[in-house]
């Protein structure tokens, strides 16, 4: 396969995943209707990182800084709403 | 590979100005992380509200404009990849691809606000919304155009940038052998492009089912 071609087909699969999110999100399942397509999103994101920004060539150093990144933010959203969704409980 | 690089433990394919901008995405996913922080607690005490608001926004051309910035995203991809493979020809036109398909995709947003402002939905000013819930669609809206906006002027940066890119490869200062700048644009166009690929499903598509 050509880079070109690998390129298309990232493209093809982002484009796949985008029709996906969009019909799932039609179907009624409640609060899973979030869930799916937030989950796409990563799916998406990291076909793009992968491939568009290269990550798969990339070297060690880049490649931490961008897990580093994403798991700082994990991180801080994560623990911020550990805080926030878990004071009414403990005032209550 | 070079004795620093060796030293820094890494390899010779890690320029250190690819790193430096790695650093500078990393820092953009703390600036839309924190806007999805506030999104995410506003939503968590307005989620009847948000489910509302949400469907007021116009899905369609969301969608479309989804559409438009992956494309925008494989046409610069595949930029780079050209100037990197010596094909300053091709690498112009996609590079014009790429800031056609951006400069579409702003266009769109610019006619959807406009729609967006003639039913009302701009929180500041008078309000679409009356109805017990109207704070929290007004929370929505407020943040729709906060993440939203702050795309566009991401993107409208990018757009610069391609600009200079474009003038770059078309007078031979950017080549195969200096093609950094333009890998560089190229990173910075795909995370503009991630941020999108996650504002999408939060705000168009909270409530369709």
């Amino acid at each position: 396969m050509t880079s070109v071609m690998r390129l298309i087909g990232v493209w093809l699969a982002v484009i796949a995943l985008l029709g996906l999110s969009l019909g799932t999100a039609y179907i009624p399942m409640g609060r899973f209707n979030s869930i799916v397509c937030v989950t796409i999103g990563f799916a998406q994101a990291l076909l793009v990182w992968t491939f568009f920004m290269r990550l798969r060539w990339s070297g060690l150093l880049i490649r931490l800084i961008a897990v580093i990144g994403l798991l700082w933010i994990l991180l801080l959203l994560g623990l911020s709403l550990t805080d926030y969704l878990t004071r009414h409980t403990i005032a209550s | 590979m070079s004795a620093s690089a060796e030293a820094a433990g890494r390899r010779a394919n890690d320029s250190d100005s690819e790193v430096g901008l790695w650093i500078f995405l990393a820092s953009e996913v703390m600036f839309f992380g924190l806007l999805l922080y506030g999104y995410t607690i506003t939503r968590i005490n307005h989620p009847q509200a948000f489910a509302e608001a949400s469907a007021q926004t116009d899905v369609l051309l969301g969608s479309i404009n989804c559409f438009v910035i992956f494309t925008s995203s494989l046409t610069m991809a595949l930029a780079a990849r050209s100037l990197r493979l010596g094909a300053q020809q091709a690498s112009l036109r996609l590079l014009g691809a790429t800031w056609a398909l951006g400069l579409l995709f702003l266009a769109i947003k610019c006619y959807e606000y406009h729609d967006d402002i003639d039913k009302h939905l701009v929180p500041w000013g008078q309000f679409a919304f009356h109805g017990p819930l109207a704070a929290g669609e007004r929370m929505f809206f407020f943040m729709y155009f906060v993440m939203t906006g702050a795309h566009a002027i991401h993107m409208t940066v990018g757009l610069g940038i391609l600009a200079v890119m474009l003038v770059g490869v078309a007078r031979g200062t950017y080549t195969q052998r200096n093609s950094e700048a333009v890998e560089l644009a190229a990173l910075y166009w795909a995370l503009v492009d991630t941020v999108w690929i996650f504002l999408y499903p939060i705000l168009y598509l909270v409530h369709r089912s």
